[in-house]
């Protein structure tokens, strides 16, 4: 007989009793495995700076989180596990120039993992997404390191693992001049305030042939791990589509007010962060609208705002910013997009 | 230039208004507030805060004589509901899970009862029924267990009676196991 | 049966697990040598005992006596002494006892009412409607499907309304449950005749009845009868389409209004056990005594058995092949919105149409924080925002949890079903249900504790104005000075709390 003397109420457990196989660290593993294409589509581009950076970064990322945890009296080994810090890591470091010093991405990854997540209350209380949060702190802080890019596929590809790692520990910020420069968006954005028209840069050595050069394969590759997330089930389509819709939609209505003076849709999509955010940014939950028709308003305001930025800002890339302004908007997002509940129907389907 | 201005002082504007739109309504007058504290306390009526019941009691708290948590029958819950009404927050950080509030209530024992109705006049909320020289009986739905009725009776024929937490009386409490949870949450 | 079926939001797609006991026929097993009968087994108010200890009691004999509009009779589900009337284990998510009457079972004597005052629907079409009415109500019938509602309450709410639709639900959306598809395919006769007669008695213009589309066998069974007096519909197998409300969403598009019921809508909908009962009530007389219960999962004997009710869930399993305590836990009810038996001693209830015999899962340490993936949002039946309620829940902020409808909540468990962090939301929402229902019950009570304070002041202040004479206080009753008067008072409570501690 298998009696119990008295009731415990921990012992008590509500239904139900059984659970869906998908758990967080499933979830982020997924995540981590569809961002492998965006990697190695950078690593071919510019080489193997990257590499040292993620490692950086995911040492820090690991190491912080287990400090932050013990500090708030948490067993860290369930937030370990889930790996959710991991994918913070690799957003931080996609955003970084890949020969940038060590510590761009050490402080980068510091500041989202202290600041932008553990300082909101942890895991899933964080109001702004913790790798945008880590990616605008550099990008104030440090605007010419963060602004200098190397050319895709010209030396720096070829340039070994080792070669690498001598500039990201030693060089001076700015060692790698000549080597590097800005990226497309930054290059019509200065060249467009010099008067020139866009249809005579299409010669330009740093525009590929709809994107900023190389970029376009990255953004490929990441709409490729995308894919994968939707395919899975990780991703659900409204958010990144109505993102998409959202870039989309502004870029073409520039384009067709002056194509002189603005880039059309494709390349707005297929430079920058586009895709990226689109599929990996955008979609991060925690920071999210989480109703139907709010992940809806919260895509489509992160990529209007994304190309206002890009356009009319003063920064060449807006995704950060426009991500992190809808980050604030969400929680009033999500409580103006209440779904209409069962049996609370107006109109008599009678 | 003048857009500039204009585009600030629009922002001001705006602003300003949604911060005095949304204030914080006008104060409550006194009565009002007492009003409101006596709601919150249990009304047994008990006397165990030290006043002479739960209105004297809610008097007392408003004017500042009385902390809050002098109510043994309100418990946390009251205790909470006190701290949120009058902005004491840091008692406000109780959950409803603490509520330890002890449940009685007394029962007269029939067979000893003189039918004194001394009891009955000492009962601050008429639970007691009965009359001179007649079997006095304490209707159970009525009782608050505040125990008034007990030093008055002069053959010890009441009893305290704990309800245990029945089926109709229990409750689902919280899950435990949260990781989340912070461990050393401030508790009272 | 060219009714189109509609949607509703939500839901989940389940393994169904049915396969295990579908295609077992029902089976009896032999009786246990004591019953225990909880006098509450139903939504509303406990029945009363109205037998004596030591008294002998034949089957189908009326033991507890409902009291109230919404409450049941229990009966004697077979020949024996009363032993006892005491606390037992009972099936609740609590694991606490409850007042039951203990039942030494005697030698079983046949039952042979069952072949003697048989009537057909036709028959009893014949008699008054309130005549069927009161033999539902004598036989202690209540909706068997697993809420546990008193049968008659809900025909005679039908019965005061006009009922476009008379749905009967053989739907078992939870996993593993498949007693409700053995008794339409075992007793299909009696669930046609049943809908007859019910669809009579309560007027109802249409009558549905409504079953899971991959159940050939059942609707075989049904189908085979040819009776007019219904329509078969199969619906798909999505949890919970067998909830009422979903339910009634897809068979007619209409929706029951938050804080109504059914019937303000015009409809009706009962169990199809419920019905197979009210029909034998009506024709035989016969009390509800005994069920069929699935029993599944990991035992050895799965199957489906015909059990009275008050036989102790342990000797049920011992029945059907015994299982491992420590490694495995038994569920009442299905996975989804069963209740853990705590205690095997545990009896049957009228209620009871699962044992679900699960592993227990050691699980790894699970971070548990609400990542707000928003996977609970679509399943959800109702369209709730379970991450939002997860909060307020937690919290315990009230106003929150109202303001976003947590009373909407039926508890379906597709929300923790789906979170990956693994949150227990249900158990959340049901510890804010009862915590906003044991304040509310409290405020209540202090109200009322609040006006008879005050009227007993006025009428005291009344009282001392006319005649002052008449006030005695203490010291002057018993001519002691005050002090004493004081120690005699803390005597007087300690003695009172010493007894207490006893």
């Amino acid at each position: 007989m298998w009696i119990r003397a008295f009731v415990n109420e921990s012992l008590i457990k509500s239904s139900p009793h059984i659970s869906g196989a998908r758990d967080v660290r499933w979830i982020m593993q997924q995540v981590l495995l569809a961002l492998l294409p965006g990697i190695v589509a950078y690593v071919i581009l510019f080489g193997p700076g990257i590499l040292i950076h993620l490692g950086i970064a995911a040492a820090t990322a690991l190491g912080l989180e287990n400090l932050a945890l013990r500090w708030q009296g948490i067993d860290p080994q369930p937030f370990l596990r889930d790996g959710s810090v991991l994918v913070l890591a690799c957003l931080i470091t996609l955003a970084i120039p890949p020969y940038a010093p060590w510590w761009i991405s050490f402080l980068g990854v510091a500041f989202a993992v202290l600041i932008g997540k553990h300082a909101f209350g942890g895991l899933g209380h964080n109001l702004f997404n913790p790798a945008m949060v880590g990616y605008i702190f550099l990008l104030l802080c440090f605007p010419r390191i963060m602004g200098q890019w190397p050319s895709a596929g010209l030396d720096a590809a070829s340039r070994g693992l080792i070669d690498s790692a001598s500039l990201i520990f030693t060089s001076a910020p700015d060692g790698i001049d000549g080597r590097s420069g800005a990226t497309a968006l930054d290059h019509v954005k200065t060249q467009a305030t010099l008067m020139r028209m866009q249809s005579e840069m299409h010669a330009d050595n740093i525009l590929g042939l709809v994107g900023g050069r190389g970029w376009e394969w990255i953004n490929l590759a990441f709409l490729a791990g995308g894919g994968w997330l939707l395919l899975r089930g990780v991703v659900r389509w409204r958010l990144p589509l109505s993102f998409l819709c959202g870039l989309g939609l502004a870029a073409s209505i520039g384009f067709i007010s002056d194509p002189e003076l603005h880039r059309g849709l494709w390349f707005h999509l297929l430079t920058g962060a586009g895709l990226l955010a689109a599929f990996f940014i955008v979609t991060d939950p925690v920071s999210s609208a989480t109703t139907p028709k709010g992940m809806l308003v919260f895509g489509f305001g992160a990529g209007v705002c994304t190309y206002l930025i890009r356009e009319f800002g003063s920064y060449p890339d807006g995704v950060a910013f426009a991500i992190v302004s809808m980050n604030a908007c969400a929680p009033l997002i999500d409580r103006l997009t209440q779904p209409r509940l069962y049996g609370t129907q107006t109109k008599e389907t009678k | 230039m003048i857009e500039a201005i204009a585009a600030l002082v629009g922002l001001l504007v705006i602003g300003a208004w949604l911060l005095l739109h949304h204030r914080e309504p006008e104060r409550d007058s006194r009565s009002r507030i007492v009003r409101r504290i006596d709601e919150i306390l249990p009304q047994t009526q008990c006397q165990q805060c030290g006043y002479g019941g739960c209105l004297p009691y809610a008097q007392a708290i408003l004017s500042g004589n009385a902390p809050i948590d002098q109510c043994p029958p309100g418990g946390p819950v009251v205790k909470r509901s006190l701290a949120e009404l009058l902005g004491q927050s840091n008692i406000a950080r109780l959950r409803l899970s603490d509520s330890e509030a002890v449940d009685q209530i007394v029962v007269i024992d029939e067979s000893t009862c003189i039918g004194c109705t001394k009891c009955i006049q000492a009962c601050p909320v008429d639970a007691i029924v009965g009359a001179t020289k007649q079997m006095h009986t304490v209707i159970a739905d009525h009782c608050t267990g505040c125990e008034l009725c007990i030093p008055p009776c002069p053959v010890d024929c009441i009893d305290i009676v704990r309800l245990e937490p029945g089926l109709e009386r229990w409750r689902w409490s919280m899950p435990t196991h949260l990781g989340s949870e912070r461990r050393n949450h401030p508790r009272i | 049966m060219n009714r189109t079926l509609h949607a509703f939001k939500g839901g989940l797609k389940l393994a169904s697990h049915k396969d295990q006991t579908r295609h077992i026929a029902t089976r009896d097993i032999c009786h246990p040598e004591t019953l225990y009968l909880p006098i509450k087994q139903h939504v509303g108010m406990a029945a009363v005992p109205c037998v004596e200890v030591g008294q002998a009691v034949r089957k189908g004999e009326l033991v507890a006596r409902s009291q109230a509009y919404v409450s049941m009779h229990v009966h004697a589900p077979a020949d024996g002494i009363v032993a006892s009337l005491r606390d037992f284990p009972v099936i609740h998510p609590s694991g606490l006892q409850a007042l039951c009457i203990e039942l030494s079972v005697s030698e079983r004597h046949d039952d042979d009412r069952l072949t003697a005052r048989g009537a057909n629907p036709a028959d009893l079409m014949r008699l008054e409607r309130h005549v069927i009415y009161d033999r539902i109500e004598q036989a202690g019938i209540v909706g068997l499907g697993g809420a546990g509602f008193p049968a008659h309450v809900k025909m005679h709410e039908g019965s005061l309304q006009h009922v476009d639709v008379l749905i009967i639900n053989g739907v078992e959306c939870e996993p593993y449950i498949t007693c409700d598809a053995r008794l339409m395919q075992e007793q299909a006769q009696d669930v046609v005749a049943g809908a007859t007669l019910i669809r009579w008695l309560v007027e109802a213009d249409a009558c549905i009845v409504a079953i899971e589309e991959d159940m050939d066998d059942t609707r075989g069974a049904l189908a085979q009868c040819k009776s007019d007096a219904f329509e078969l519909i199969a619906v798909p197998a999505i949890y919970p389409a067998g909830s009422e409300k979903q339910l009634i969403t897809v068979l007619t598009g209409l929706e029951v209004p938050s804080g109504s019921l059914p019937i303000d809508i015009g409809i009706v909908v009962l169990n199809v056990a419920t019905v197979v009962a009210i029909y034998r009530a009506a024709a035989y007389g016969l009390p509800l005594t005994e069920r069929i219960v699935t029993v599944a999962g990991d035992i050895s004997m799965p199957g489906n058995i015909k059990a009275l009710i008050g036989t102790p869930v342990q000797h049920v399993l011992d029945q059907c092949g015994g299982f491992d305590s420590a490694t495995h836990r038994v569920l009442s009810g299905g996975p989804m919105m069963g209740i853990e038996i705590l205690d095997p001693r545990a009896p049957i209830t009228k209620v009871t149409n699962c044992l679900l015999v699960l592993e227990r899962k050691l699980q790894p340490p699970a971070s548990k924080a609400c990542i707000r993936c928003g996977d609970c949002v679509p399943v959800c039946p109702i369209g709730l925002q379970p991450q939002q309620l997860f909060e307020a829940s937690r919290s315990a902020d009230v106003d929150e949890a109202q303001d976003l409808n947590l009373f909407d909540c039926i508890e379906c468990g597709c929300c923790s079903y789906v979170c990956p962090s693994e949150i227990p939301l249900v158990h959340y929402f049901r510890y804010a249900k009862s915590s906003i229902e044991s304040l509310d019950i409290d405020r209540a009570a202090a109200d009322d504790a609040r006006l008879r304070f005050e009227r007993h002041k006025t009428r005291l202040s009344a009282s001392e104005s006319s005649d002052v004479d008449e006030q005695v206080s203490l010291a002057d009753v018993s001519g002691l000075r005050v002090s004493e008067l004081q120690n005699q008072v803390h005597d007087a409570i300690a003695r009172a709390r010493q007894r207490r501690k006893k």
